[in-house]
C-alpha cells in the first residue's frame, strides 16, 4: 500500500511538472510572437492583401461595447450588430440616433439562409460607416451570428458575445495570422486564453453549413488552429486581494519546509506539486496580462471618436 | 520507493525555482516596462529628434547607456523614428549606430535568441542603418526553420544593399504572406527601396511580382493596366491571374474585356462571391456584372448592391 501511495504522488508530480511546462512554454512563445508583429508596422499603415475582418456581436446590450469594437484601426473591418428592437426599444433607438443610422434593403442570402429579419441599418457618419445593424427577434447566437455573417462584407468572421471587449492591435495581430500560408488553408484561429476567441474563415463557415451546433467540428481538423494570446478582454474582470495571497504562499513554503525537515517524502510531493501548479498559474497570468497590455491591474483605454 | 519519491520532489522543486525565477524576471520587466523605460524610450526620443533637428551633424550623448535594457531601449527608439519618417538622412543615425556599437550588440543577441526573439531582433537590425560586415552574416539565417527568422534575416540584407535588393527578393525561397508584402511596402514607403513597378509586376519571379502589383494598388497606377491584363492569362499554383484581378478592381479600371472574363472563369465559386464583394466595395455597376457572371451570381451580387441602398418608391 505505501508502495502504491508512493506511485500515485510521483505521477501527480510529474503531471504537474507536465502541466506546468504546457501552459508557460506556449504562452511564453506567444508572448514573443505578439512582440514581434508588434514591430510589424505593414499591417498599421494599410491592410495587408484583401484581408478583412467582419465582428458579428449576438447579445450586446452596451454601448461602449460597441464603440470599443468599432476603434479598432485596421481599416477593413467591419461591426455587424444583431438586437431585437422590440424587445431593446431604448438601446436599439440610441444606436440609430448615436451613428445616425439610415434603413437600407435587406434581401436574404443563400449563403446563410436565415429568418425573422425585420430590417437593415447602415451607419452613415463618417466616422462609424463601419457599422452594420439588423433588427432580428431575439433567438439564438448561433442564427444571429449567421444573419449576421450574411451580410457581412468581409472575408474572416469574428464571433463576439456581450461583453467581450477587444484589445489593441487585435485586428492587426489577426491579419498577420489570417496572411500565412495560401487562401483556404486556414478555416478556424482559437484561443481559450482570456475568454473564448474565435476567427472563422466565411468559406469554412459557409461550408460547415453557418454557426448551427458543432459547425466548428465540420470544419476539417488541417484548418483549424490555436492560438495561445488573449484578445478580448471584459472590463469587470478583477484580480483577487494580494494579501491574502502572499498569506497562502508563504503557508504553502512554511508546509513544504517542515514536511521536508521531518522526512514526509509523500506529503512533500503532493505539496510541491500544488506549488509548481500555483507557480505555473502565476507566470501564465503574469504573461497573459502582459500580452494584453496590463502590467499592473488598470483600465484599459478605449479612444472616443463620438465627438467628430 | 522513498529514493523514488526524493526524485520527484527534487524534480518538482527544480520547477517551482524555475517557474519562480520566471514570474520574478517577468514582474521585473513588467515593472521596469511601465516607469523606467517608457521615461527613457522618451529621453532618447527627444535627443534623437532634437540631435536630427539642429542639423550639426554632432553624435548625441545617450545617458544610463549602461544600465540594463538601455541599450535595447535606444536601438527601438532609433528603429522607430527611421519606420515612421519619410526621406530622412539616416547618416547621423548611421553614426550613432556605429558609436555605441549597437549593430554588434544586437547581432550578439540574435546569435543567442531563438525563435520569435530571435526574429525581434533581427527586425529591429534590419531598420537601422547598419554597416557593410552585418549582410553576410545574415546567411545562415536565411535558412531558419522560422519564417519570420528568414524574413527579417532577408531584409536586412535588404536594406543593408539596395542595389541588390530585387535580386534578393526573387532569391527568397517560398512565397511572401500577405502580412510580409505589406511590410516590404512599408520599406518602399520610405524610399529604402526602388518602386519602379514595371520590372516588378513583369517578372518571372512570383514573390515580385506579388511586390509589383502590390505597389500598383497602393499608389494607383493606372497606366499598369496592360501588364494586369497579361498577368490575367496566368495558370499554375504559382500564376498571379487572381491578385491583378483584384487589383483593377482596386483602381477602378472597366472589367468588360476578354481576359478578364477568362480569368473569372477559371476562379472557384467562392474565390467568386470574395470577387463579387470586394467589387461592390469598390462601387462596380451590377451591370458590369451580367457579362462576367451567370444569372445565379448575378443576383447575389444583386443582394449585396441593394444593401447599401435605400428604395424610395
Amino acid at each position: 500500500m505505501p508502495g502504491m501511495i508512493a506511485a500515485v504522488v510521483c505521477f501527480v508530480s510529474l503531471a504537474a511538472v507536465a502541466g506546468a511546462c504546457w501552459l508557460v512554454l506556449p504562452l511564453l512563445r506567444a508572448r514573443n510572437k505578439r512582440l514581434l508583429a508588434a514591430r510589424m508596422f505593414g499591417t498599421s499603415c494599410d491592410a495587408s492583401g484583401t484581408i478583412g475582418f467582419s465582428l458579428l456581436c449576438s447579445g450586446v446590450r452596451r454601448l461602449s461595447q460597441i464603440e470599443n469594437l468599432l476603434s479598432s484601426e485596421y481599416v477593413r473591418s467591419e461591426v455587424v450588430v444583431v438586437a431585437d428592437a422590440s424587445l431593446r426599444r431604448a438601446f436599439f433607438e440610441s444606436l440609430i440616433a448615436r451613428y445616425r443610422m439610415i434603413r437600407v434593403e435587406y434581401l436574404p442570402s443563400d449563403e446563410f439562409p436565415v429568418q425573422h429579419v425585420r430590417s437593415m441599418w447602415r451607419s452613415r457618419r463618417r466616422c462609424f460607416r463601419r457599422l452594420v445593424l439588423l433588427d432580428r427577434s431575439e433567438d439564438t447566437s448561433a442564427d444571429d451570428w449567421s444573419a449576421a455573417a450574411s451580410v457581412a462584407s468581409y472575408d474572416w468572421l469574428i464571433p463576439v458575445r456581450d461583453g467581450q471587449y477587444l484589445l489593441p492591435g487585435v485586428l492587426e495581430r489577426l491579419s498577420v495570422e489570417a496572411g500565412q500560408g495560401h487562401p483556404g488553408a486556414v478555416g478556424a484561429l482559437r484561443s481559450w486564453v482570456g475568454g473564448s476567441f474565435a476567427l472563422l474563415s466565411r468559406d469554412a463557415v459557409a461550408a460547415a453549413g453557418g454557426f448551427g451546433p458543432g459547425f466548428l467540428r465540420k470544419i476539417p481538423r488541417h484548418a483549424r488552429r490555436w492560438l495561445w494570446e488573449p484578445f478580448f478582454y471584459r472590463p469587470e474582470f478583477r484580480r483577487g486581494s494580494s494579501r491574502w495571497r502572499f498569506l497562502g504562499v508563504a503557508a504553502l513554503g512554511c508546509a513544504i519546509f517542515a514536511a521536508l525537515w521531518y522526512g514526509w517524502w509523500v506529503l512533500a510531493g503532493l505539496l510541491l506539486a500544488g506549488a509548481v501548479v500555483l507557480c505555473a498559474v502565476a507566470c501564465a497570468g503574469l504573461l497573459l496580462a502582459d500580452m494584453a497590455g496590463r502590467k499592473v491591474p488598470c483600465k484599459i483605454d478605449v479612444k472616443n471618436f463620438t465627438e467628430w | 520507493m522513498n529514493l523514488l519519491l526524493i526524485i520527484c520532489a527534487v524534480c518538482s522543486g527544480a520547477a517551482v525555482v524555475g517557474l519562480s525565477a520566471l514570474w520574478a524576471v517577468e514582474t521585473l520587466k513588467a515593472r521596469r516596462q511601465g516607469g523606467f523605460r517608457s521615461v527613457l524610450q522618451r529621453r532618447y526620443l527627444h535627443i534623437v529628434m532634437s540631435a536630427l533637428c539642429s542639423g550639426r551633424g554632432a553624435v548625441p550623448r545617450f545617458p544610463m547607456l549602461r544600465r540594463v535594457g538601455s541599450r535595447l531601449v535606444l536601438a527601438e527608439t532609433l528603429a522607430g523614428v527611421v519606420s515612421m519618417t519619410y526621406g530622412l538622412d539616416v547618416g547621423l543615425l548611421r553614426q550613432v549606430v556605429a558609436r555605441y556599437g549597437l549593430d554588434r550588440w544586437l547581432l550578439r543577441r540574435v546569435r543567442f535568441a531563438q525563435g520569435y526573439r530571435r526574429a525581434r531582433y533581427l527586425a529591429l537590425l534590419a531598420v537601422l542603418p547598419v554597416g557593410e560586415g552585418i549582410p553576410p552574416r545574415m546567411a545562415r539565417y536565411g535558412r531558419s526553420r522560422n519564417r519570420y527568422v528568414r524574413f527579417f534575416a532577408l531584409m536586412t540584407r535588404v536594406s543593408a544593399e539596395p542595389l541588390a535588393a530585387l535580386r534578393r527578393l526573387a532569391d527568397y525561397a517560398g512565397p511572401f504572406s500577405d502580412t510580409e508584402v505589406a511590410e516590404i511596402m512599408t520599406w518602399l514607403r520610405r524610399g529604402a527601396l526602388p518602386v519602379a513597378y514595371e520590372p516588378l509586376v513583369a517578372s518571372p519571379s512570383f514573390n515580385l511580382r506579388r511586390v509589383g502589383l502590390s505597389v500598383v494598388r497602393q499608389f494607383g497606377i493606372e497606366e499598369a493596366e496592360p501588364l494586369l491584363l497579361r498577368l490575367l492569362d496566368g495558370e499554375g499554383p504559382y500564376a498571379s491571374g487572381t491578385e491583378a484581378l483584384f487589383t483593377l478592381c482596386a483602381l477602378h479600371r472597366p472589367l468588360v474585356r476578354r481576359e478578364v472574363s477568362r480569368c473569372v472563369a477559371r476562379l472557384s465559386p467562392s474565390q467568386r462571391r470574395a470577387l463579387m464583394r470586394y467589387m461592390a466595395q469598390c462601387s462596380y455597376s451590377p451591370q458590369v456584372l451580367s457579362r462576367l457572371f451567370d444569372d445565379s451570381e448575378s443576383a447575389y451580387y444583386d443582394t449585396i448592391v441593394r444593401s447599401y441602398k435605400r428604395c424610395l418608391v
